[in-house]
């Protein structure tokens, strides 16, 4: 048995040496003895991919993809895949196929990618799908290709070298890049400057700075931009000195202003403790230039002495930079801050007081209530509303309770009314009881504010009050203020069939015209579905007024639900005011339905044309077609081209339709 | 794979436009008539004198919302389509009633103006970073489009430069001026849920057919009114199909980012504002994606990202998956606030009825998007969403998008914008750009 058994081993041993033998052969053993199955399956993408052109087989793409996804994880699967896929990049598979292997070496790719990627990057076929890889490929060895490449190159080719030099910040790019800055093609040198900007190192900087003063034009300008790029890596690694070192080079070189102001933002920065005299420096100087970027760099932490003094050349500057300035020291909460504020705001330029009166508006408290009110009183337009949006966000304790001690020892109407504004603005749950009683007593423009005012401030508990107020109001216009008031404050009830309830009970006590037609014209603007029956019954009443109220209630109504009546209305009324505002309500109620069937809406639209008596309900119909474009909205347009009252508007609607059907 | 570059030159491109309106015979030298404008215009000194680059898509509206503006003066479009840029100039000279807009077919001409104040930028994602980067230098204020970048490398560069040469910028993340928005956020930030324990964010699925170009995959030479080659711009070589331009170019990943990076810089925006995170992103990020299409379209058609910030909160960003509700919802201890479109609930809804008094914290409010950037422009103040806000939001994408490929959690330090211990993912932070292109 033992010789049998030893037998057997030599066999087998010899049978491994032979099979191991054919693989050294095949040159694939090491991988294939890893991984052979994956391998395998590669290999078989791989030959179908071989022939990959975009649009024809692209489903290849989705198995080859989704094969290197998953075999990418463990390094031994993901090196055979890397081997495949170089060896690939050799074969001649279509240039597209290559594309969609660089794409995976880009992230999978190592040392052995390099010398591959390296050839193709000398090609103008293979040269950018070469970099894609190659210039995420971690590896010195792929820095040294690319600058092997660089000084081999022309042209675009080189110019993409130089963008992926620039990208993987290579130092030992900057003497080459130096090299070709000073060079004659204008294009390579640009993209040259552009590259050590991006590397950033102090070398590149070094010879950034020699360049600057030799430098023409478009080269000049973006050495500028370079230097700036490497300024601001220096003080990011904590190098202010010579980051300001560049600033200086900057400030005293003749460059584009843009880049003068850039230098000078980047020189305030690196200044440190410093910066907020050089702020105060540049605004006491001449350079104007200088102004904007100087008060743009004015940071949260400035100290209060560099602070006042910045406040001490408010008034010195040009307009536009008091106007930012303004801004800025808004956020500041300091008393100094705000006197000088305060003075500025009776500036002689609108612009000026605009800001002031804004910056106010943070900086100010309970003390301000007084002038913004006032000011808002006698102001117009964008000064007014300044005044009104500042008081409303004025901030900290006590400005509440100064805005109704206000409204109770001033008399100015005008004032007040600002005063009463504001309790709406601010929600101030205290004044509920102020507006009441200003309702009651006080001047009709108080009372109307006052009115206003309680949309947001009522409660449903109020709404029984206010629609004894607006039953009693003094003038008409009183009462229809209060209409939109009641409506609003029934619409804050969560249940829409329940928010005409109170205006229902009420209409069943009141006997008198005038309160029945007012309480019928708030249900319209309410809306609530549940109440439409009472209207209805309201409507076969015998009294003009109430009938005339009805039909407006309907003819407001924000659902869908009183198409049918206000269709019936447009329909049989003989009065032309009723007919019209009840056909002009149902053309409104057909365009709410946006998802409507087409078709189904345009049988609408035909019922609504039917009964049109003036071409201007015709026009409104026509006008809403194309927002149901079918063959049925074309046929009924083209029908109406021969209605040589809205021919125009039949026409439009025709294109109109046919647009959209294309589409 | 052969390029063809330049297919139409400059040139050719511009030799069917009047000579008047191409961008270097008006320039600078010549103010345009209609600078003295309309009457009632503000005065020449407090106009805004304002170009558009990109108009294939979001370029008209933002043009549109500009010129309706009395203190703007529009005075140049630029594109790289003729299609595009004939359809925008006739829409400043109509509202001008004048043909004085120069059209400039390369953003590099125009940023040679010298009477520009502010652009509105609207290129595809490929593009964002170099032309931004090159307004910014040309000394532009800048209205750009989301998502800030296309890679995060970029958006660091992009906010540098910004930064650099005292830009305003506004992004296009117009949420942030629209009162439900706003109020959530405010909500939020005040308290009003408590400590927040989670974060939702629901984003759109698939790809949605902008163009009517779904399918349209046959390669082919690009139509004569296109620059191709000029209009791929950094993104690898890739032939011309109709699928893969204007519009619908956001559903392949070398161009755009999928819904996922389409929308990030809303609802993660707002995500961000409302948890006072516009200058930090999160710590950890992990996702999954399904790439179930091959082709031109190729970005996820659906995405999981689960992300973590400092403090612990989990973010989770997601498309394609019903429980995580469209909008921006954010649940804590009392309760949630979520907010869409049109849309504001919260959990209990009394919340809604809260105000947020002038003593708490009481966010930048704004109502009208591109008046702020006007208004920003002219105080030399920081507008409502900055470009470095922006690239905070992109980065919750931009990480999403990495985690995806590589199928495990990364470590983010947001101070030093870097991946912590994964050098794989590291390489993914950016791409080589095509030549001869390169990020300034």
């Amino acid at each position: 048995m033992k010789t049998k058994k030893k037998t057997f081993n030599s066999k087998l041993s010899l049978w491994i040496r032979l099979m191991l033998g054919f693989c050294l052969l095949s040159g694939t053993i090491v991988l294939e003895l890893k991984a052979a199955q994956p391998g395998q399956n590669l290999k078989d993408i791989l030959k179908q991919l071989t022939s990959y052109k975009q649009g024809q087989n692209d489903e290849i793409i989705l198995k080859f993809n989704d094969y290197i996804r998953k075999h990418r994880k463990s390094p031994e699967s993901r090196a055979v895949c890397e081997e495949e896929l170089l060896f690939f990049l050799d074969s001649d598979a279509t240039l597209e196929a290559k594309m969609e292997a660089c794409r995976h070496l880009r992230i999978i790719g190592g040392e052995k990618s390099v010398p591959v990627l390296k050839k193709k990057l000398f090609k103008k076929e293979t040269t950018d799908m070469a970099r894609y890889a190659l210039e995420k490929i971690p590896s010195i060895a792929a820095e040294k290709a690319l600058l092997d490449a660089l000084s081999k190159t022309r042209g675009e080719i080189r110019l993409g070298i130089i963008s992926s030099l620039g990208q993987r910040k290579v130092a030992d790019a900057v003497t080459p890049l130096a090299g070709l800055m000073r060079g004659p093609g204008t294009e390579t040198a640009l993209a040259a400057v552009t590259a050590l900007g991006w590397i950033a190192a102090p070398e590149a900087a070094e010879v950034l700075a020699e360049t600057l003063s030799t430098a023409t034009g478009n080269i000049k300008a973006q050495t500028a931009s370079s230097l700036l790029k490497c300024a601001e890596k220096f003080q990011l690694q904590g190098h202010q000195k010579k980051a300001a070192e560049i600033y200086d080079a900057l400030l005293s070189a003749d460059i584009p202003a843009l880049l003068q102001r850039a230098a000078g933002r980047g020189k305030i920065s690196a200044g440190g403790a410093k910066a907020g005299l050089m702020i105060l420096d540049i605004l006491k100087s001449r350079n104007k230039e200088m102004y904007t970027p100087a008060i743009g760099m004015i940071s949260d932490d400035f100290d209060d002495l560099s602070l006042k003094a910045v406040c001490n050349t408010l008034l010195e500057l040009p307009v536009e930079n008091q106007v930012q300035l303004l801004t800025v020291l808004s956020r500041f909460q300091k008393p100094e801050v705000l006197s000088v504020v305060k003075e500025v705001v009776k500036s002689q330029e609108k612009r000026v007081r605009i800001a002031a009166l804004e910056a106010l508006g943070s900086l100010g408290d309970a003390s301000m209530v007084n002038f913004f009110s006032l000011y808002a009183a006698e102001s117009t337009g964008v000064e007014q509303s300044t005044a009104r949006n500042s008081l409303g966000n004025l901030k900290g304790a006590g400005v509440d309770q100064a805005v109704l001690a206000g409204l109770e020892k001033n008399t100015y109407p005008q004032l007040r009314n600002e005063l009463i504004r504001c309790i709406e603005e601010r929600r101030i749950k205290e004044g509920q009881p102020v507006l009441f009683a200003i309702i009651r007593d006080a001047e009709p423009e108080n009372r109307i504010q006052a009115i206003k005012a309680l949309k947001v401030l009522a409660e449903l508990s109020d709404l029984s009050r206010l629609i004894n107020i607006m039953l009693e109001a003094n003038s008409e216009r009183e009462q229809d203020e209060m209409i939109v008031t009641i409506a609003s404050v029934a619409g804050k009830n969560r249940d829409p069939y329940n928010r005409g309830t109170v205006v229902v009970e009420k209409l069943s006590e009141v006997k008198d015209v005038r309160g029945r037609a007012a309480l019928i014209r708030t249900l319209g603007m309410i809306g609530d579905d549940s109440t439409l029956t009472v209207l209805r019954l309201a409507l076969a009443e015998k009294n003009e007024d109430i009938r005339d109220a009805v039909i407006r209630a309907l003819s407001e109504w924000p659902t869908l639900t009183a198409r049918d009546d206000v269709f019936r209305i447009a329909k049989v009324s003989d009065n032309l005011t009723h007919q019209v505002l009840a056909l002009r309500a149902y053309i409104r109620m057909i365009g709410m339905e946006e998802f409507r069937l087409p078709q189904a809406a345009v049988e609408s639209i035909k019922a609504a044309l039917k009964i049109a008596r003036r071409s201007e309900e015709k026009k409104a119909v026509l006008g809403m077609l194309p927002r149901f474009a079918c063959q049925d909205a074309l046929e009924l347009a083209e029908f109406m081209l021969e209605d040589k009252d809205v021919m125009s508007e039949a026409q439009a609607a025709v294109d109109s339709i046919k647009e959209r059907l294309k589409k | 794979m052969k390029k063809k570059r330049t297919k139409l030159n400059r040139r050719q491109f511009l030799k069917k436009l009047p000579a008047a309106a191409v961008g270097l015979a008006a320039f600078p030298s010549i103010v345009p008539s209609s600078v003295f404008g309309k009457p009632g215009h503000p005065a020449p000194s407090s106009r805004v004198v304002m170009a558009g680059i990109g108009f294939g898509m979001q370029g008209i509206p933002n043009m549109i919302n500009f010129l309706s503006k009395d203190e703007v003066q529009w005075v140049a479009v630029c594109d790289l389509d003729e299609e595009h840029l004939i359809k925008a100039r006739d829409i400043v000279n109509k509202e001008y009633g004048n043909k004085d807009c120069a059209v400039f077919h390369d953003f590099r001409k125009l940023c040679e103006r010298k009477d520009i104040d502010a652009v509105s930028i609207a290129v595809p994602d490929q593009w964002h970073a170099i032309v931004a980067i090159t307004c910014a230098r040309a000394g532009f204020d800048i209205f750009g489009e989301k998502p800030l970048t296309h890679s995060l490398v970029e958006g660091r560069a992009l906010c540098d430069a910004v930064s650099r040469y005292g830009r305003i910028w506004q992004t296009g993340s117009w949420q942030r001026s629209v009162a439900n928005f706003h109020q959530a956020s405010e909500l939020v930030r005040n308290g009003r849920i408590g400590k927040v324990k989670k974060i939702e964010v629901g984003l759109p699925s698939g790809h949605y057919d902008f163009a009517g170009t779904k399918g349209q995959e046959t390669m082919g030479p690009p139509p004569e009114h296109l620059d191709y080659d000029f209009w791929l711009g950094p993104a690898p070589y890739a032939p011309y199909c109709p699928a893969r331009v204007h519009r619908n170019w956001r559903w392949n990943m070398d161009l755009g980012g999928g819904q996922l990076m389409d929308w990030i810089g809303h609802h993660v925006d707002i995500a961000h504002w409302g948890m006072g995170w516009d200058y930090t992103g999160p710590v950890e990020v992990q996702g999954t994606g399904e790439y179930t299409r091959a082709g031109v379209w190729n970005s996820p058609t659906r995405y999981y990202v689960k992300t973590r910030y400092a403090d612990g909160t989990p973010l989770i960003v997601a498309g394609g998956y019903p429980e995580i509700r469209s909008g921006t919802k954010w649940i804590g201890e009392y309760g949630w606030v979520w907010c869409d479109r049109g849309g504001l609930e919260a959990d209990p809804i009394s919340m809604l009825d809260e105000f947020i008094g002038p003593d708490e914290e009481r966010l930048y409010k704004s109502r009208d998007h591109f008046q702020n950037f006007l208004d920003c422009l002219k105080l030399r103040k920081q507008t409502i969403a900055p470009a470095e806000v922006a690239h905070r939001s992109a980065s919750v994408g931009h990480l999403g998008v990495i985690a995806i490929e590589l199928g495990r959690k990364i470590s983010w330090d947001p101070k030093t914008e870097t991946i912590k211990g994964d050098p794989e993912a590291t390489r993914l932070l950016s791409r080589a750009y095509r030549n001869p292109w390169q990020l300034g």
